[in-house]
């Protein structure tokens, strides 16, 4: 956990400061594009080679499934509710001005 | 992208479950998953602090970037409350599975411990779904309930697993909001749980 925290921070400072050559920065978008690609690949490798996992699928599974899709489903209607309520986005001109 | 990403997820699967994986990737899979995860916020990090306009938006929400996870919070176990009522279970019990947020190994370590190991193990499945079903639904809330709803299905899992499929469906605008929510909410799954069940 630590790490992944240091691993964003150095990021955030090596691109604020321009560290990279500009060729090289056009070039992240594709790398975690590949990087989410691998990581969805390896997080499905885990689940199914964990037979826990499979074994519990059977049997409580149904009910781990409803209780997962009600509590995203109850979280984004929150989060609707609450935009409703207090405006999260800041106003489009401030969005639209150039830096 | 879509496409890619739910093929990615159910290779995996096949793979894991025939063998498919060399052992050696098998046996450090855990490792590698944290180094692709590094690599990936290293990549986002570059992102956010590359484009200015970002660390702007984040300081002219202020306060409002803590209402992101505490409603996700309210909404999560306000979702398996009603769940586990229907199914005849005890409010303290569904409320404590929603406040896994996502964070499966913790959650259920915790519910094993705390409770019973069938309340551990439903723990465990349901925050492996949320996550899972996450990653599956990310791209639609983000086209049709827009970008602060695209952050909630992830829950704690935002600051990290589900943080770079966030970027890539909102744009890194929403970054480091869904960095701090996955923060926060994952600091809430071990103070909640024991408090609930």
């Amino acid at each position: 956990m630590g790490l992944i925290f240091v691993a964003l921070l150095a990021g955030i400072a090596m691109g604020y400061l321009r560290l990279l050559p500009d060729r090289l920065f056009q070039l992240t978008g594709k790398l975690t594009t590949a990087g989410v690609m691998l990581l969805l690949f390896l997080m499905g490798g885990q689940i199914g080679s964990d037979e826990e996992i499979l074994a519990g699928l059977g049997q409580i599974g149904v009910q781990a499934v409803l209780f997962a899709l009600a509590a995203i489903i109850g979280s984004v209607l929150a989060v609707k509710a609450l935009e409703a309520m207090v405006p999260l986005k800041p106003a489009e001109e401030e969005r639209g001005r150039g830096v | 992208m879509i496409a890619l990403i739910l093929l990615s997820l159910a290779i995996g699967i096949i793979a894991g479950y025939t063998g498919l994986i060399p052992a050696g990737v098998q046996a450090n899979i855990d490792f590698l998953i944290n180094f692709a995860l590094c690599l990936l916020l290293w990549g986002i990090g570059l992102e956010i602090g590359g484009n200015r306009q970002i660390l702007r938006q984040v300081g002219s929400m202020g306060y409002r970037i803590i209402l992101l996870p505490l409603v996700v919070a309210a909404g999560s176990i306000a979702g398996t409350l009603l769940v586990g009522t229907l199914l005849g279970m005890a409010p303290g019990e569904s409320a404590a599975i929603g406040a896994g947020f996502g964070w499966y190994s913790l959650s259920g370590v915790l519910l094993a411990k705390l409770h019973s190991v069938e309340l551990g193990a439903l723990a465990f499945l349901t925050n492996v779904s949320r996550e899972t079903l996450s990653i599956i639904l990310i791209p639609l809330v983000a086209r049709y309930a827009g970008p602060f709803a695209a952050v909630a299905p992830g829950g704690a899992t935002t600051m990290d697993v589900t943080l770079p499929l966030i970027v890539k469906f909102v744009g890194s605008d929403m970054a480091l909001v869904a960095f701090f929510h996955g923060l926060v909410l994952s600091a809430l799954v071990p103070v909640l749980v024991p408090l609930l069940v």
